[in-house]
């Protein structure tokens, strides 16, 4: 009898462990990753948050926004002195997205950032996005936005172009700006490189042969030792510029 | 009247002995003494008294470093009786208070020398305390207290302002160093919501070394980029700012970089101008473009 209960106890406690152990497991499988945005640029947000919860370099551009019905006039609320201001003052029309995904702890970053896209892509805006890669960096470039006149348009990424730049030492800002004038004078459109003293002081001997401006951009970056990543956004309004928005991805806490 | 005595005595030292000059911010040793030599005394009255000696030091203050043999240079004046029994008595006591006259180092020479036309030499006991000092410290890292700031001008006569600095201060050498810069979070009154540009609100970091005499590092580079400047123009913005604050550090080997300064740098996009401003420093102001 006592040799039993013993037995009894043991089963106990091994039925008990593996209870234990199973409910982690399950936790996990329940785990699922939520994020929202309500914002001009929602998918870049939900990015950025993406980014700053994994560490993942995930880039980020600008679509063409050309449809009305995809803009708003924000003129009133930003303009200084709106009686002597002739002109709009437009930007990408407030959308929400809200992205839900079941997770492990270490998701896998192409997995997750398709998922984002697919979803992005059938939630009912008018613009689509695609994801491309370079090694670890990730990069969400525009396939579809709607033209003028409402209609949806193919896009291509601004940065598919290929540059051509010879190899010489320079400094990353020098590097970048380079780019820059070539994505301007094969696609027509002007973007703005921000740089800081880092970017000035960080030096790297590179060049590109027909090469895609994106990529260049990334070994550029990439040399400065720093996980940089960026938002290519554009002014739908006037100036049509875009900017270079760089930052640095830091590791996830 | 002038006494002029030569004779053996029993040398016994009252008091401490204390070192002159000492760095009150130098933490000293305290270490013993006991020397046996024959010393030589001289005086010309009882309240003037200066002993010399040579001596071999048996002391503690070996342990620090300091040297076995032993010179003194005492002056003193006379705190008991002095008898003056026949030369050669060793009887005769005197009683003086010393003061020792050179700051002692770990490391550095103590001598007790005789002189006077009619010195007598006799054996001498002396013992006391004293506290010496510990060797020259090492290499100091020391952190400027502020820089001097300078506009230097445009670059290539365009929007980008360049601005070079000289630690501060400019006795102390700082070249071979580095200074880097760390970012406080801004307050971007250019940018709003649905911006193209994102907020300026960060500063990336450059570092430089610190040249030449007077303490020089530069340039840093302040500025907008011209689209930015021209963006903002035109969704009707200007004037306005960034505010972003600059915490400059000094690299000190194995702690790091140490903040000496922390204040702001301001970005002004005017209607027709642009304005930079470093610190304390006159803004620096140009029609642009």
């Amino acid at each position: 009898m006592g040799s039993s209960r013993r037995m009894m106890q043991r089963y106990c406690v091994a039925v008990t462990c593996a209870f234990l152990a199973l409910v982690p497991l399950t936790a996990q499988r329940a785990q699922s990753l939520e994020l929202s945005a309500y914002d001009a640029r929602p998918l870049a947000d939900v990015i950025s948050q993406l980014e700053t919860r994994y560490g993942w370099i995930i880039t980020y551009e600008d679509p063409p926004y050309e449809f009305t019905g995809d803009l708003d006039d924000v003129t009133l609320s930003v303009v200084r002195d709106p009686k002597n201001f002739k002109g709009k003052v437009l930007v990408p029309r407030r959308r929400r997205f809200d992205f839900k995904y079941p997770v492990s702890d270490r998701p896998r970053a192409e997995d997750v950032l398709a998922a984002v896209i697919r979803d992005y892509n059938m939630s009912g805006n008018h613009d689509g996005f695609r994801l491309l890669r370079t090694g670890s960096v990730f990069h969400v470039v525009p396939s579809v936005s709607a033209n003028t006149v409402g209609l949806p348009t193919d896009r291509q990424s601004r940065l598919d172009v290929r540059v051509t730049i010879p190899v010489a030492e320079r400094s990353v800002l020098e590097t970048l700006e380079l780019v820059a004038a070539q994505v301007r004078e094969l696609t027509g459109v002007r973007i703005g490189m921000g740089g800081g003293n880092f970017l000035r002081q960080k030096k790297v001997r590179t060049g590109a042969a027909t090469e895609p401006a994106r990529d260049v951009l990334v070994r550029a970056l990439a040399s400065t030792g720093r996980d940089f990543s960026w938002r290519l956004q554009c002014d739908p309004g006037a100036t049509k510029l875009c900017f270079f928005n760089v930052h640095v991805v830091k590791p996830p806490e | 009247m002038v006494n002029r005595l030569h004779k053996t005595l029993k040398i016994g030292l009252l008091g401490a002995i204390a070192c002159l000059a000492l760095p009150s911010e130098t933490a000293a040793q305290e270490c013993s003494f006991n020397i046996s030599a024959y010393v030589e005394y001289w005086y010309s009255s009882d309240e003037d008294i200066q002993v010399y000696g040579n001596g071999v030091d048996e002391s503690t203050c070996q342990e620090y470093g300091h040297y076995p043999h032993i010179h003194v240079h005492a002056t003193g004046s006379q705190t008991g009786t002095i008898y003056t029994d026949a030369p050669g008595s060793s009887e005769a006591v005197a009683h003086f208070r010393v003061t020792v006259e050179e700051t002692l180092y770990y490391g550095s020479n103590f001598q007790i020398f005789c002189f006077g036309i009619y010195a007598w030499y006799g054996p001498v006991g002396v013992s006391s305390s004293t506290q010496v000092q510990p060797p020259p410290p090492p290499p100091q890292w020391p952190i400027p207290s502020g820089e001097d700031i300078t506009f230097l001008g445009w670059q290539g006569d365009g929007g980008i302002s360049m601005w070079y600095q000289f630690l501060q201060p400019s006795n102390v050498n700082f070249a071979g160093r580095t200074v880097k810069e760390f970012s406080g979070t801004g307050t971007d009154s250019c940018w709003f919501e649905g911006s193209a540009l994102q907020p300026f609100t960060a500063l990336t970091g450059g570092e430089w070394p610190v040249e030449g005499a007077e303490n020089g590092w530069g340039p840093d580079y302040l500025s907008w980029a011209q689209e930015d400047i021209d963006y903002y123009r035109a969704q009707g913005k200007a004037p306005c700012s960034t505010t972003i604050p600059q915490s400059m550090r000094i690299n000190v080997p194995g702690e790091g970089y140490v903040e000496y300064l922390n204040h702001d740098l301001i970005f002004t996009i005017g209607v027709t101008s642009i304005t930079y401003q470093r610190g304390n420093a006159e803004p620096a102001s140009k029609t642009w473009p």
